[in-house]
């Protein structure tokens, strides 16, 4: 049986690469990336399905993430999901 | 070879800066230039890239561009920010390295005066200075009260020992003919000069 893929799901961990992907070389938080998602879809996403989605790239290696000495979570695309990005 | 075709939102995105630029003015044309309808995009990308286009992924790249000019423009307001800190020999890469990350992160403050942010980062770091010329003192406090109590300390054992000498004394002036007793107080008094009377 086919898997029932919400269409908002699937563009979110585009989204989500999308704006990691900005100036990769510095991390952004989730907020960051919340507002830069929500300017590229033009609003309204959920925080959970955004995790849904940072978390589904996350398993994929796409993105990472690591802490900064605030303990802060800041998050980065990898070499792998910018070339996710070009297909 | 890879056989996946690139999605034409992707492949717009991966058109070179300079094509980028021009898709911009397309909608955001200098003053007196005609702002194009997406329609008109549309067939000016088959005509110069060679691939047709959606509206809708037109639409998607348009606000995608939007968000990547304003990014670029803060990443190029770290970098001043960043050239100006390496003027200074007294900050180190990696200072340099955490506050482009910071400022890269404030959002919005001041989106365009890299001579402000690099002042405030200054500030931070005159504050830093501060705060450890401040600890250098507090060191300095503590070293010198340890040099006044080891100076206590060696006059008390200055003194102890003179005491002691002068017991000595007393003891060679009595010679063999000391009474045991006078003989006992004495060498009492110098154990507990020397702090060995339990």
């Amino acid at each position: 049986m086919a898997a029932n893929f919400n269409p908002l799901t699937i563009i979110l961990r585009v989204k989500v690469r999308e704006a990691l992907n900005f100036s990769p070389g510095y991390p952004k938080t989730e907020a960051m990336v919340l507002q830069i998602v929500n300017q590229l879809v033009g609003g309204g996403v959920d925080i959970q399905e955004l995790r849904d989605a940072m978390e589904w790239n996350l398993t994929h290696r796409f993105i990472r993430s690591e802490k900064d000495d605030d303990k802060q979570v800041l998050w980065y695309i990898t070499e792998a999901g910018i070339a996710q990005q070009r297909i | 070879m890879s056989t996946i075709d690139p999605r034409a939102d992707a492949k717009l995105q991966n058109l070179p800066e300079e094509a980028l630029q021009d898709l911009w003015r397309f909608r955001h044309p200098e003053e007196g230039g005609e702002k194009l309808t997406l329609e008109a995009i549309c067939v000016e990308v088959q005509r110069l890239y060679r691939f047709s286009i959606s509206l809708s992924s037109l639409h998607g790249f348009y606000r995608w561009l939007e968000v990547k000019r304003r990014i670029d423009q803060r990443e190029d307001l770290v970098n001043q920010v960043k050239q100006r800190l390496a003027e200074n020999p007294e900050v180190s890469d990696a200072q340099i390295k955490m506050a482009g990350q910071r400022i890269f992160m404030a959002e919005g403050i001041i989106e365009k005066d890299a001579k402000i942010f690099a002042d405030m980062v200054k500030i931070g770091q005159a504050d830093a200075k501060g705060r450890r010329e401040d600890a250098k003192l507090e060191l300095q406090r503590k070293g010198l009260k340890l040099d006044e109590q080891k100076f206590a300390l060696m006059e008390r054992k200055a003194k102890a020992m003179d005491e002691a000498a002068e017991q000595m004394k007393l003891l060679k002036a009595g010679g063999k003919l000391m009474p045991d007793a006078e003989r006992t107080a004495i060498l009492d008094k110098m154990d507990e000069i020397l702090g060995l009377k339990k």
